[in-house]
């Protein structure tokens, strides 16, 4: 489980039912986890000149950090949690030239154009920032570097156990376990992301696949 | 939004793609599919399954009917697949029965001792023939077999191991 995430909380909705600092550790999970993929889609927008989209992720996620009821609103609105937070985004961006240009809000959409769907962008962005966690907190509980290392170089380089075995100095068989021991342990933390995520435990197996689809 | 924006999160902090060496286009997509493979569940549930008990489950499949008919005395089948006295023929008619227990498996348990009676089939062909008798080739087959070598009691994990590695040697061959 992420060290950010309370060890009592099991998922971003249940944190939201649970006490004030259950739910101020969901929000600073949240900031954490969607702030790259939502400054990533930030910088496919066609912003205009002089905004910055590190600026402007700051200042959603100064809402999100700071404004208690902004997850509330989010689960009453029956949308995903990455359509959400990129509304919001606009949001921003709409309050942020509205107050400088002291013109109505909706003289701006023309301002707002992605060249790419933002639901897609901001997908794979979660799910490169669930991959990435759970590889490291996977990691964190292995014995050694190289169990993970195997792994890796087995299935993205596709050398085979008895070269792995030979570079890292064990048997091909010891190489295939050590992987194999690196791949669960990854599993399992990117199982338990999406149940943070708000995946039930008997939907884990289409929740790896949307991930996937996300990433591909 | 304010002029100079708040650092309320950092930007580099926290794992990225790039930290954990997946940084290439495809990597981390390539990582899930090798999660959640086919092959990755079934290896998992059958190594589960032999550290509860290898001694028992070998002991049982070496009596299940595909790898008993391989002896007609009924006694040696394990030793004709380990010293590599079974012929080729009956190592592929030991797989085809088995592959049929495969396909009509009901139910995890059932499904993986039959799995393992498969892998002990295509081991001994590999090792003692030096021939795959399934669809896949060594090369395919010697991620599952070593994976699963460890759980084995150590008769199996050598017949496992060298039958991966075919030429290159067997279990240790690559030390400890």
């Amino acid at each position: 489980m992420s060290d950010l995430f309370p060890a009592t909380v099991t998922s971003i909705p249940a944190g939201l039912e649970g006490d004030e600092a259950q739910r101020e550790a969901v929000r600073r999970y949240v900031a954490e986890v969607y702030a790259r993929p939502l400054e990533a889609y930030a910088q496919r927008l066609r912003l205009p000149s002089g905004e910055d989209s590190y600026a402007l992720v700051s200042s959603l996620v100064e809402r999100i950090l700071r404004d208690p009821a902004y997850l509330d609103r989010w689960r009453a609105s029956g949308k995903r949690l990455h359509q959400w937070l990129a509304n919001g985004l606009h949001l921003e961006l709409r309050n942020e030239l509205a107050r400088r240009m002291r013109r109505s809000t909706k003289d701006l959409p023309e301002e707002l154009g992605a060249d790419q769907s933002p639901d897609a962008i901001l997908r794979k962005g979660v799910a490169e920032a669930l991959v990435a966690r759970a590889v490291r907190e996977a990691q964190s509980s292995l014995p050694g570097p190289q169990h993970w290392e195997i792994l890796r170089r087995h299935v993205l380089e596709k050398l085979d156990f008895a070269a792995l075995g030979e570079i890292y100095g064990v048997s091909a068989e010891r190489a295939a376990v050590m992987a194999r021991t690196a791949r669960r342990r990854i599993r399992k933390s990117l199982e338990a992301l999406l149940v943070q995520e708000g995946w039930a435990m008997e939907e884990l197996g289409a929740g790896l696949d949307e991930l996937l689809g996300d990433l591909s | 939004m304010s002029s100079e924006p708040t650092m309320l999160w950092p930007q580099g902090g926290g794992p990225t793609l790039d930290s954990t060496g997946l940084g290439a286009d495809g990597d981390a997509a390539r990582l899930v599919r090798a999660l959640t493979s086919d092959d990755a569940a079934t290896v998992d549930h059958l190594v589960s399954m032999l550290e509860a008990g290898a001694d028992a489950e070998v002991e049982r499949v070496l009596a299940s009917a595909p790898i008993a008919a391989l002896d007609p005395s009924g006694t040696a089948a394990g030793r004709g697949l380990l010293d590599g006295a079974a012929s080729l023929e009956s190592l592929r008619a030991a797989k085809d029965a088995v592959k049929a227990d495969l396909s009509g498996a009901t139910d995890e348990v059932s499904h993986a001792r039959a799995l393992l009676a498969y892998f002990m089939v295509t081991a001994a062909a590999l090792r003692h023939h030096d021939t795959p008798i399934g669809a896949r080739s060594r090369a395919d087959m010697a991620p599952l077999l070593l994976e699963v070598a460890t759980a084995l009691p150590d008769a199996w994990l050598h017949l496992f191991a060298e039958a991966a590695m075919g030429d290159r040697g067997g279990a240790g061959a690559a030390g400890g």
